[in-house]
Order: structure tokens, then C-alpha cells, then sequence
């Protein structure tokens, strides 16, 4: 306690040269921060974006019995396309009178089609299907640009934003489906454009989809009536996941057996292995930045204490062991970088705060593959706060540890004598 | 002259504190050399990456292709924007001063399909003159290349593009567990029936008791190199491809006459358990392996109704193309038989890719060649690399711009930490600096020597610095820096250029000067009644 108590008086009796530290490490802590911040920024504007409208998250899913065997035993194509969830309204029903379960909503899988649009034939279009009215996973990630969102209607489409300049197609316009649905049979369906629509945080560079209602979508993926591949079940907010998914997945075997119920992270796991890459190189260049600040550090607070030796001096007189000192100097280097950290981190805070209210939007598609959507955000994580506050712990450790032994080899003889002169 | 004297002996009289300085400085310079090396290697590699794999320096297309490259993910109607291409137009190109290289090429995009008409992945189809192919494109790599055995016009050898990750198999393919198995209770036990009756040579009669018993049972049989011949005829009554496939392929393998690797025939044999039972166990995936018949399909260039037949190309993978790793999708073959398969005319084509010998004559030659084509009333347009790059080169900016950033921030820590020295060496020095005013130095001059030594202290630890950084830039230049996935196996090799020792300097001594300044200008202010008063 006495140590902490003299730490805090040393902070202050040596004002300038903890000021130094203190910047010093503010300015490296607040860098190091915003770029954390920035890949985290990349890899949610990603997640939240394109990615939660091609897998939507959610609670629990339920799926075909052997589904996730299949996938696993790697089953694609027709064979895994027909393990889906038969009877889904009925099911759906069932499961939404559980007293935990807060929304259960069909998800579909992306079919590639085409489009014939004006005597013009475009390939490798995604089409989705949503359930009109039951569709909160989609309308609360996407506004429409123009036109409506789906009426409903079966031959309605919903169509991204960018398709309107680069297909050539307008509001009203009929347009037919073409191409093969999942399971091999020709496609040729008359649809109408409803409307158009941007994500939230868009990336149509890697996905866009065309939406259409559940009749819709089950002429393009050959899906039948009643027929979808998935459920999903978003549960109340103060519901904890595994009791739920027990009581839910009983619920399941006694009304239904082709069917069962996982965790969302054991169906889908969303790819972000672009940013997980780049995330890897910040942490690396994070990890050499802190090293060489450590050495800068460790030379600054031994350069600092051989100028203060009289006072090392004067404490050994004292009577104070090498040991008290040691963990005094330590606890000083301590709280000057935890402070220093915690005010990087703060102005790091304040200035993500100012970058997102600024909502810096591009269209430019190499700049969107950077951001990892159509705007600039910064995300603040625990884990990078704890990665950050962790390797600045460990600046001090090594300081501590390397530093502090030799400058802390002082006579109290050669103190006195100094003092003397 | 005297005070050059002066600030040697200082630097001896002071030099465990000068040591410091210039180890910490020397590490700074180091950190900073290897930084530059990194946000330049990174974008200039990657630019080239680009280059020698994907686009070339320029390329000659049609016009309404010109957006087509500029949002390289932006897809187009079907059917190909043809230009024209004659020996006039290639002469004058390969004749052109600057030019290294010329290549006529048919891009198109489609869908590898293996014989059960699964699709195996999509790919971009670079049909180009094999000799002008690696001239063009000389950063891909080609690996695995098979001679071709016997192959007639109907399998064209094709250079895949390089197999992704969400490509491979993950399961084991050659034994039986449990994951295989898509029947469960009263499911499983009809088969364990249906098992022992067909093999019952393998599937003892208390073998389907249970599933452990069951799997170890039929897990042993895939060891059989005959185990085709016990198929009762029965299940053969019936025709079915994938049956008699897989007894053809694990005939193939010769009955184990001829040595062939044990698990080639546990993958075979599974195969063939699989096509017998195809209700009970899961088919088994083909590995995307060389010289197997595939097929490769892909729009008609001309037909764009709204239901039209594909153009079906039987080809064969004679090897593996790597151009980008990230984004790499192009697949190459042959431009003869593409141009036969897609019907297209001698002179037609869908761009003609343009490399030169130096990137920097590219705005020249790029100003010669579109004034050539106007001056013939062509309306095609010239895309350089930035151009049609539109899409990868921010990402390479990207991490230029945030390696710059922490190049400024080294150059910053730096600063702070000279400071704080020469802070703490003025303290120290008070009654030095006292003395030598009183006999007659003028503060101005004892500044000017404090300058004088923080410059001798920068630039000797500039040398340091700069060996270290440079040790460390060749170390990543021999063995790559791993884990940097835009590039061939991950590796981003450095490129040691003195230019970054110089800038290095550059950044570090005038930001150490100016922030030896804030204590020297102390220096300046002290009176020698004071520092005199201080010593008594």
C-alpha cells in the first residue's frame, strides 16, 4: 500500500518525464486502438451487411434431421438441396407458442439463375425468397431505393439497386427467370419488378440477391409448397440458449422426427476470411509496434532512474529494500501506461464516435472491399481493448523486469556522497 | 573548429547516455527501414501480381466492355463484345516501340461440371495462344502439369484455376464412420440386412448388431480390391450409372494384380458401397483431380434468348493455374479450340492483351495506340492496368496508407524519446553547460554543440539502424514474410531499396533536431549567476 502511495507521489514529484511516458504511450495506444478499431469496423460492417442478408443470424435453426451430417460427409448439390424442412407453417406454429421463442421465420439458400430482361440475358443472379410479413431478418438490413417492397403478390421481385443501371430494367418491367432450379429442371418464369432496394451496409461487389416472396422463389429452387430449407428462431431477449434449445429440440422429436434444432454457429459459420487475414496482419504489425515501444520504454525508465539515483539513495537510507523499490518503480511505470492506455483509448474512443457521426459513404468498389461496405465504420471490441491493454501490461512487465534491476544497483553510500557535493 | 573539439569530447565524456540514445534511435531507424520496405513490396508486388497474371499493362477491348473492367464485378448480358483483331492491327502493336508482348485472347466465364453433371466450380476461361501465354502473363504459376495420355479433340487440356479452400474434401474418403451413414433406427437396421445379404462374405451375420460392429465390418471390406465381384447380379439388373461406374473404376485398379496404393482402392470401393447403397450411405466427392473427363459450359457468345443451349466444351485438367490468391479465377486453354467450340470468327476476339517492357512507358504507349485505332475509325478502347484494377488496387492502398500511419507513429516515438534524453542530458549537464558559459561560450554555441551531438548520435545510429533493418528486410526477402494470403503461398517477399535508408534518416534527424530544440532552447536561457549559485 505504502509502494502505491509513493508511486502516485513520484507520478507528480517527477511530472516531466512521466508526461513524456504518458504521451508517448496515449498517442501509440490511441494508433494502436483505431487500427483494431478500423479491422473491427471492416469485419462487423461485413457481417452485419452482406453477410446477415445471405445468412441472416439468429438464436437456433432448425433444419432436416440429417442435414448437417450430409454437409459434414460432404453432400452437395441435389442431394443436400433436398434435405429441407417439410410442413414449415405448421412447425413454425408449434414452435412460436414456446413461451421463450420471440420470432420463427423461413431462411432460404441463394439459387443462381439468370434474368432476361429486354431481349438481354444475364447469368449468376442470386434470387432469395422471404416471407412476406414474417420477414423482419431482411426488411430491417435493407431500405428501398424505389418502388416497394414486396406486395406479396407471388410474380413479385425486389431487386438490388445497382441491378436497375447495370441490368436496364425499371419499375413494372416483366422479366423472366431463366435458367435451372436446385434440383435440375428448366426455368422460365414471368415475374414483375416491385421495387429496388441498397442494404444497409452494402457490398454488392461480393453479394447482391434478387428477393422474391416464398410462392416466388419456390418455381425458381424447385423448392415444393410448405417446403423451405431452413427455420430459424430468435429467441426473447433474457432466454438463455442451451435450456431453450433442449426443451425445444423434445418439442421437436415428439411432433416432427425429420427435424432438428441446432445453434446457429453450428449451421452456418459466415466466411469473413479476407478480414480475418487482414486482421491477422494488424495484429502482427500491432505486436512489432509494441515491441519496439517496449525497448523505448525500457530505455527512457532506466535513462530516468539512473538520473534519479540520489533518491534510490536516499530510500535505501531509509531503510527500504530492493524489493520495495522494485515493486514501487514498477507500479509507477504501471500507472503511467495504464493511465496512458486508458486516455488513448478514450480519445481512440471519441475520435471512432466522430468518424461514424461523419459516415464517410463510397461507391467506389475497391474502397468498399477495404471497409467492407459502402461506408467507413469503426467498431470498438472488448477483445481489442483487452489485446491492447494486455500488450501495454506487458511493456510494463518487461520494464519492470529488465530495467529496474540495474538502475536500482545503487549504494546508499554514493547517494549520500552525491547528495553531499 | 574547436567546437567540433568541444562535441567529441563531450560524446566521449557522455557516452553510456549517447549509447542509449543511439540504440533506441537505431531501433526506431530499423522498425522504420523495415516498414517502408513492407508498404512498398506490398503495393509494388501486388500491383505486379495483378499485372503479370490478370490484365497485362494494357489491354485493347470493346467499348462497352470499357465498364465492364473499370467495376470488374459487374456482370454484363451474355454473349461476348467481340473486336476485331487483324494482322495489321498486331503487327503495328508487336512493332511498337516499348511493347514486350502481344496476345489476341476470348475471356469468358462458365461452369465446370464433373459427369454426374455436378457443378465443380466456376471459372473465368482465358482462351490464349499457349507460347504467348506465359510472354503475357508471366507471374502465373503453373504447377502439376501432366503430360497428356492420348488425349483426342474430345478432351481439351485446360490449366484450372488453382483449387480454393471451400474446394477440398474435408472428410475422409477412403473408410467408413458413422458420418457417412444418412439412416438412423429402423432405417439403419433394414440396411444392416441389406448389407449382410449383398456381402455377405465381409458382413458377418451378427456383423449388423450394432453400428460400431456394422462400420468396423464394411469398413474392412473397402480394403478388398475384388470386393466388386461378390455385387450380387440382382442389383445390377437395373441399370444405373453410378454403379457401374464405380465397378468399372474398381475394376480398372486390376484386382490387385498390379501394386496400386491401398487407399486409391478404399476410396474406389467406397465409391462403389456408396452407388450400391445409395439411400444408406452418402455419395462419396470426387477430388478435383488431373486428367479426369469434365466438361466446361459456358454461354453462347451470340445466342442471348431468353432459354437458350449452352456451349458444352469435354475438356480435361492438365495442370493448375495460380494468378491472384485471393481473387484468382481464370483458367486457361487453348484460344484455337475455344475460338472453334464458341464459333468465332478468325479476326474475333474479346480483347488483346498489350505488355511492355517498362511500366513507365505506359501512358505513351497507350497514347500511341489509341490515336492508331482512331486514325482507322476504331472506336475500341484502351484500358491501362489502373484502370482495369479498379476493384484489387485499393486494397493494396489500403495497407500502403496504414503502414504509412505506423511509419509516422515510429517516427513520433521516436521524437518523444529524444526529447525526454536530451531533457534529462540538460538537467544532468547544468553545471557543464555553467562552466563553459563562464569561461566564455556563448549559450548560442553551446546549443549549437548540443545540436552538433544529437546529429553525430542520429546519424551513427542511423548506420546501426540501418544494417539491422536492412538484416531483417533480407531475412523476409530470402524467406517471405508468411501469413500475407494476397500472395503465392502467403508469402510477401520484401525488397531491400536504399531509398528507404535514406528516407529513414530523412524522417528521423530533422525530427530529432527539432525536438532537441524544446530543451535546448533551455541552454539558450540560462544565466551563468544562476548555474554558478547552483554549484556552490
Amino acid at each position: 500500500m505504502l509502494s502505491l502511495k509513493l508511486a502516485f507521489r513520484n507520478i507528480f514529484a517527477n511530472r516531466q518525464r512521466s508526461l513524456v511516458i504518458y504521451i508517448a504511450m496515449t498517442l501509440i495506444s490511441m494508433a494502436l486502438f483505431l487500427f483494431l478499431s478500423f479491422s473491427d469496423g471492416e469485419i462487423e460492417n461485413f457481417t452485419q451487411g452482406i453477410e446477415g442478408l445471405r445468412t441472416p443470424t439468429a438464436d437456433l435453426v432448425v433444419s432436416h434431421w440429417d442435414y448437417l451430417r450430409a454437409r459434414e460427409a460432404g453432400e452437395k448439390g441435389e442431394s443436400l438441396n433436398k434435405m429441407t424442412v417439410a410442413n414449415f407453417r405448421a412447425l413454425a406454429e408449434k414452435i412460436a407458442s414456446a413461451k421463450q421463442v420471440q420470432a420463427v421465420y423461413p431462411v432460404t439458400v441463394p439459387v443462381t439463375a439468370g434474368i432476361y430482361v429486354r431481349g438481354k440475358k444475364y447469368k449468376d443472379i442470386q434470387y432469395l425468397g422471404v416471407e412476406v410479413g414474417n420477414d423482419l431478418h431482411v426488411r430491417d438490413r435493407i431500405r428501398i431505393t424505389e418502388g416497394n417492397y414486396l406486395s406479396g403478390k407471388p410474380d413479385g421481385l425486389l431487386l438490388h439497386a445497382s441491378m436497375k443501371e447495370d441490368l436496364g430494367v425499371s419499375l413494372g418491367d416483366s422479366v423472366t427467370v431463366t435458367g435451372s432450379t436446385l434440383f435440375g429442371q428448366a426455368l422460365a418464369e414471368q415475374f414483375t419488378v416491385e421495387g429496388f432496394y441498397r442494404s444497409k451496409i452494402d457490398l454488392p461487389s461480393v453479394f447482391k440477391a434478387i428477393y422474391a416472396p416464398l410462392a416466388g422463389y419456390r418455381l425458381i429452387s424447385g423448392h415444393y409448397d410448405n417446403e423451405v430449407p431452413f427455420l430459424q428462431v430468435d429467441l426473447a431477449s433474457s432466454t438463455s440458449v442451451e435450456p431453450a434449445l433442449n426443451e425445444l429440440r423434445a418439442l421437436l422429436k415428439a411432433i416432427d422426427p425429420g427435424v432438428t434444432i441446432h445453434r446457429f454457429g453450428d449451421v452456418h459459420q459466415q466466411s469473413v476470411a479476407v478480414y480475418g487475414a487482414i486482421r491477422q496482419i494488424i495484429i502482427s504489425i500491432t505486436l512489432l509496434v509494441v515491441f519496439v515501444v517496449m525497448f523505448g520504454v525500457m530505455n527512457v525508465v532506466s535513462t530516468n532512474l539512473v538520473d534519479r539515483g540520489r533518491e534510490i539513495g536516499t530510500y535505501y537510507c531509509l531503510g527500504a529494500s530492493r524489493g520495495f523499490l522494485k515493486r514501487m518503480y514498477a507500479t509507477e511505470i504501471l500507472l503511467v501506461n495504464l493511465f496512458a492506455s486508458c486516455t488513448g483509448i478514450a480519445i481512440g474512443t471519441l475520435a471512432v464516435w466522430v468518424l461514424n457521426g461523419i459516415g464517410f459513404e463510397t461507391q467506389d468498389v475497391g474502397l468498399q472491399m477495404v471497409f467492407g461496405g459502402d461506408r467507413l465504420h469503426l467498431a470498438i471490441s472488448v477483445s481489442s481493448i483487452v489485446w491492447l491493454t494486455g500488450a501495454l501490461l506487458l511493456v510494463t512487465a518487461a520494464t519492470a523486469l529488465f530495467s529496474l534491476g540495474g538502475a536500482l544497483k545503487v549504494s546508499p553510500v554514493a547517494a549520500l556522497r552525491e547528495t553531499r557535493d | 573548429m574547436y567546437l567540433h573539439k568541444l562535441m567529441f569530447r563531450s560524446l566521449l565524456r557522455h557516452q553510456e547516455r549517447g549509447r542509449r540514445l543511439s540504440a533506441l534511435i537505431a531501433l526506431c531507424i530499423a522498425a522504420l527501414v523495415f516498414l517502408l520496405a513492407t508498404m512498398d513490396s506490398f503495393f509494388d508486388r501486388y500491383v505486379k501480381l495483378f499485372v503479370d497474371t490478370t490484365t497485362a499493362h494494357l489491354a485493347i477491348v470493346h467499348p462497352g466492355a470499357a465498364e465492364l473492367k473499370r467495376k470488374p464485378w459487374k456482370r454484363g448480358a451474355e454473349g461476348l463484345l467481340l473486336i476485331e483483331a487483324d494482322g495489321e492491327l498486331l503487327d503495328f502493336l508487336r512493332g511498337t516501340e516499348g511493347v514486350e508482348a502481344v496476345a489476341p485472347i476470348v475471356r469468358t466465364s462458365g461452369e465446370f461440371l464433373v459427369l454426374s453433371g455436378d457443378q465443380q466450380g466456376s471459372t473465368s476461361m482465358v482462351g490464349i495462344d499457349p507460347g504467348d501465354r506465359q510472354r503475357v502473363f508471366p507471374g502465373l504459376r503453373i504447377s502439376q502439369v501432366v503430360e497428356r495420355p492420348n488425349l483426342g479433340e474430345q478432351d481439351l487440356p485446360v490449366l484450372r484455376r488453382s483449387v480454393q479452400f471451400w474446394e477440398t474434401i474435408k472428410v475422409a474418403t477412403d473408410s467408413i464412420a458413422q458420418g457417412d451413414l444418412r439412416v438412423r433406427g429402423e432405417g439403419l437396421a433394414q440396411f444392416a440386412e441389406r448389407a449382410r445379404d449383398a456381402l455377405p462374405r465381409h458382413v458377418a451375420r451378427d456383423g449388423g448388431r450394432d453400428m460400431p460392429a456394422l462400420l468396423q465390418s464394411l469398413d474392412a471390406a473397402l480394403a478388398d480390391p475384388s470386393l466388386y465381384r461378390e455385387i450380387p447380379d440382382r442389383y445390377r439388373q437395373k441399370y444405373d450409372w453410378r454403379l457401374e461406374e464405380a465397378i468399372a473404376a474398381a475394376q480398372a485398379l486390376g484386382d490387385g494384380k498390379e501394386r496400386v496404393d491401398g487407399s486409391r482402392i478404399r476410396y474406389v470401393n467406397k465409391q462403389l458401397l456408396s452407388a450400391l447403397f445409395p439411400d444408406a450411405i452418402s455419395p462419396v466427392s470426387e477430388a478435383i483431380r488431373l486428367g479426369v473427363p469434365m466438361t466446361f459450359q459456358t454461354s453462347s457468345p451470340r445466342e442471348i434468348k431468353a432459354l437458350s443451349l449452352p456451349v458444352v466444351i469435354p475438356i480435361t485438367f492438365a495442370g493448375f493455374a495460380e494468378a491472384m490468391p485471393l481473387y484468382g479465377f481464370e483458367s486457361f486453354m487453348d484460344i484455337r479450340p475455344l475460338k472453334a467450340r464458341l464459333e468465332l470468327g478468325e479476326r474475333e476476339f474479346t480483347e488483346v492483351a498489350i505488355r511492355l517492357a517498362d511500366i513507365g512507358a505506359i501512358d505513351g504507349v497507350k497514347a500511341r495506340v489509341e490515336s492508331w485505332l482512331a486514325a482507322r475509325g476504331l472506336d475500341y478502347q484502351v484500358l491501362d492496368y489502373r484502370e482495369m484494377g479498379a476493384g484489387y488496387l485499393p486494397t493494396a492502398l489500403g495497407v500502403k496508407v496504414g503502414l504509412a500511419v505506423l511509419a509516422g507513429l515510429f517516427v513520433i516515438a521516436a521524437i518523444i524519446f529524444v526529447t525526454n534524453m536530451i531533457l534529462l542530458a540538460v538537467i544532468k549537464r547544468r553545471r557543464e553547460i555553467g562552466t563553459a558559459v563562464v569561461l566564455g561560450m556563448s549559450p548560442r554555441e553551446y546549443a549549437l554543440l548540443f545540436l552538433g551531438e544529437i546529429f553525430l548520435i542520429v546519424t551513427i545510429a542511423w548506420v546501426g539502424g540501418a544494417i539491422l533493418g536492412s538484416i531483417v528486410v533480407a531475412a523476409f526477402a530470402a524467406l517471405g514474410m508468411p501469413g500475407v494470403v494476397f500472395f503465392h503461398d502467403g508469402l510477401l517477399y520484401l525488397d531491400w531499396n536504399p531509398r528507404h535508408l535514406l528516407l529513414a534518416y530523412l524522417f528521423v534527424l530533422p525530427g530529432a533536431l527539432l525536438a532537441a530544440l524544446i530543451p535546448v532552447s533551455r541552454v539558450l536561457k540560462l544565466k551563468p549567476v544562476d548555474v554558478l549559485r547552483e554549484t556552490r
